[in-house]
């Protein structure tokens, strides 16, 4: 059976405001369209908190699967959220094609299962919706992977500076982010490739298909490419991100 | 015991011994001593259950050192100086085993990640023996099994933990005295190439063996090999500069000890012992934190206070970190540990 994914609805997580989510959308809980690379693209779109979806939000798009193929993002910072500012101490784990941690004294090394465990913790809400769209019989369902970190994790403390918002609430926890260290960036891409392959591991045994970044979204190293960063938004891509996010999703991705 | 002072005020501690030895840490910590800790796990992580034996109860996470003989070997593997053949075991689902640290509860899962995650692991040993004024070495046990290959000495059988047991590549060893003082030496030797002022303590576990692989009764073996260790650990504080002796094992097992510092099972020590142990040392240390001896503990009725059921360490009923610590410890030491492994 050939599935119409020009006739998906595409939902989620903040990550979707790269690929044309209305972010500053104020109206009823309901399918946004807009036009985004030449097509028309349904957004389920709700007013957004900045603290996640509602309920509300996931029941609709469950209920909207049982007649539409669905396209969705799911969380993709966890690692930022955990270990964006180095942790004590430092930690590292095996992946055979990024560079172990150099420079940081006393660094422990973590099994990978055990990452891969705490990985999985966050994944368990995507498991339930992933069956919750396999009994409502849905079409198709896709999993978008999330973009990857910058190369420099320094640019992170650099935006968070700028924030004042931020800055208000570090003070308040008694930290000054000008002398917070960051975590390697080496770390958080690490745990960004564990994150996207256990996810993909979860969609392939949900019967789900996981869309990985587009290639021309990394750089050589496989950090965020300079053209797809935002220079105000630590851990969100930009609108060309989003762009070949969705030629990647509609073409075929050889 | 001598005048000196066991810790001084500011010292860093470090430690390594059998399952007894890990409820001294949050005595240490609440104390106002700096416990090493060169592994601890990020927060992060911190809800994730990462394995029984005690390896992150323990200033890197070795887990628990039974014998002399594994304490040496540990610093040989660190400094380089000793590669055991039979290092790890391949389960069926694709793990790693470390052969010398079997129940950890995440593995490698492959050769590269177990490589990596050993070198990591063991210079962080290095910097425990680096960054420690005072090492407390716990003695366990003088039974052991080996590889028959280079003497290696695992924590637990093979084939208990993980593993697998073979008459060619595995045998049982009872250290004598001899051995275990000359291991002693060695190792204090090894550390003090990495940190020449360290200092030791070392005490005796009183715990007995839970079981033999000799031909003798268990309380015989039991008393063989804490003999042997106390002997041991006698000499080389009578021959080498820096190190002392505590005298737990005196403590919870000499004739003057009452019949409740061991639980019903007469096997481990209770916490009134446990407490007594501590207060005894910290005594002997420069601190202002102490624990009062509970029959001192009276009550304005005049009656004897409840025995306290506070946490482990916790004298002053302190919060947050240092109360986990506690329970966590004492989660650990009243876990099945490897020593109950080994002697099967």
């Amino acid at each position: 059976m050939t599935i119409r994914w020009d006739k998906a609805v595409f939902a989620g997580h903040s990550h979707l405001f790269a690929l044309g989510a209305p972010q500053g959308y104020d109206g009823p809980l309901e399918l946004v369209e807009i036009e985004r690379i030449g097509r028309p693209i349904r957004f389920l779109s709700e007013k957004w908190g900045g603290t996640g979806r509602s309920p509300d939000y996931w029941n609709r798009l469950v209920e909207l699967s049982a007649e539409n193929p669905v396209a969705f993002v799911y969380y993709g910072n966890h690692h930022y959220i955990k270990f964006m500012f180095r942790p004590t101490p430092m930690f590292d784990f095996y992946d055979p094609d990024v560079p172990a941690i150099s420079e940081v004294e006393g660094t422990i090394v973590l099994p990978r299962s055990l990452i891969i465990a705490e990985v999985h913790k966050s994944l368990v809400p995507l498991n339930i919706l992933l069956e919750k769209f396999r009994k409502a019989g849905c079409p198709g369902v896709r999993v978008l992977g999330t973009p990857a970190p910058k190369r420099d994790s320094n640019a992170y403390r650099d935006i968070l500076m700028r924030l004042p918002h931020i800055k208000q609430v570090a003070a308040a926890a008694g930290i000054e982010i000008a002398e917070a260290e960051m975590s390697p960036e080496c770390v958080l891409l690490k745990m960004w490739r564990a994150t996207q392959q256990e996810t993909e591991a979860l969609c392939l045994k949900m019967g789900a298909e996981f869309i990985p970044v587009p290639p021309k979204s990394l750089d050589e190293d496989g950090y965020l490419a300079d053209s797809c960063s935002s220079p105000d938004d630590f851990t969100h891509a930009n609108a060309f991100y989003g762009e070949l996010m969705l030629d990647w999703f509609f073409n075929d991705r050889k | 015991m001598r005048d000196e002072k066991i810790f001084r005020h500011g010292e860093k501690i470090a430690s390594a011994g059998s399952c007894f030895a890990a409820n001294i840490v949050p005595y240490l910590d609440d104390a106002g001593f700096h416990y090493i800790r060169t592994e601890q796990i990020p927060d992060g992580f911190g809800d994730l259950a990462t394995d029984n034996y005690s390896y992150r109860k323990f200033s890197a996470a070795y887990g628990n050192i039974y014998t002399a003989r594994q304490a040496r070997q540990l610093l040989e593997r660190a400094l380089g100086l000793f590669s055991p053949r039979e290092d790890r075991w391949y389960e069926t689902d694709g793990s790693v085993v470390d052969a010398f640290r079997p129940g950890l509860r995440f593995r490698a899962q492959s050769d590269a990640e177990f490589d990596f995650i050993t070198k990591r692991h063991l210079e962080r040993v290095v910097d425990v023996f680096r960054q420690a004024d005072v090492f407390v070495f716990t003695l366990g046990l003088t039974e052991a099994w080996q590889s028959t290959l280079d003497g290696a000495v695992f924590p637990a059988c093979p084939g208990t933990v993980a593993g697998t047991y073979s008459d060619e590549r595995h045998g049982f060893i009872n250290f004598r005295h001899g051995e275990v003082a000359s291991d002693l030496a060695s190792f204090v030797e090894l550390a003090r190439r990495i940190n020449p002022a360290i200092r030791f303590v070392l005490t005796v576990s009183p715990v007995p063996l839970v079981a033999t692989a000799t031909a003798q009764h268990i309380l015989t073996a039991t008393i063989y090999s804490k003999s042997t260790l106390r002997a041991a650990a006698g000499d080389v504080c009578a021959s080498l500069e820096g190190i002392s002796y505590f005298p737990a094992y005196e403590i919870v097992t000499g004739p003057q000890a009452p019949h409740d510092f061991f639980e019903s099972d007469r096997r481990e020590p209770s916490q009134k012992a446990i407490r007594e142990v501590m207060r005894a040392l910290l005594t002997h240390c420069e601190t202002g934190y102490q624990i009062e001896p509970e029959e001192e503990v009276i009550g304005s009725s005049g009656k004897e206070a409840a025995p306290s059921s506070a946490p482990i360490g916790a004298a002053t009923a302190k919060k947050g970190p240092a109360s986990m610590s506690d329970q966590l410890s004492q989660f650990a030491a009243q876990a099945d540990c490897e020593e109950a492994a080994a002697g099967l």
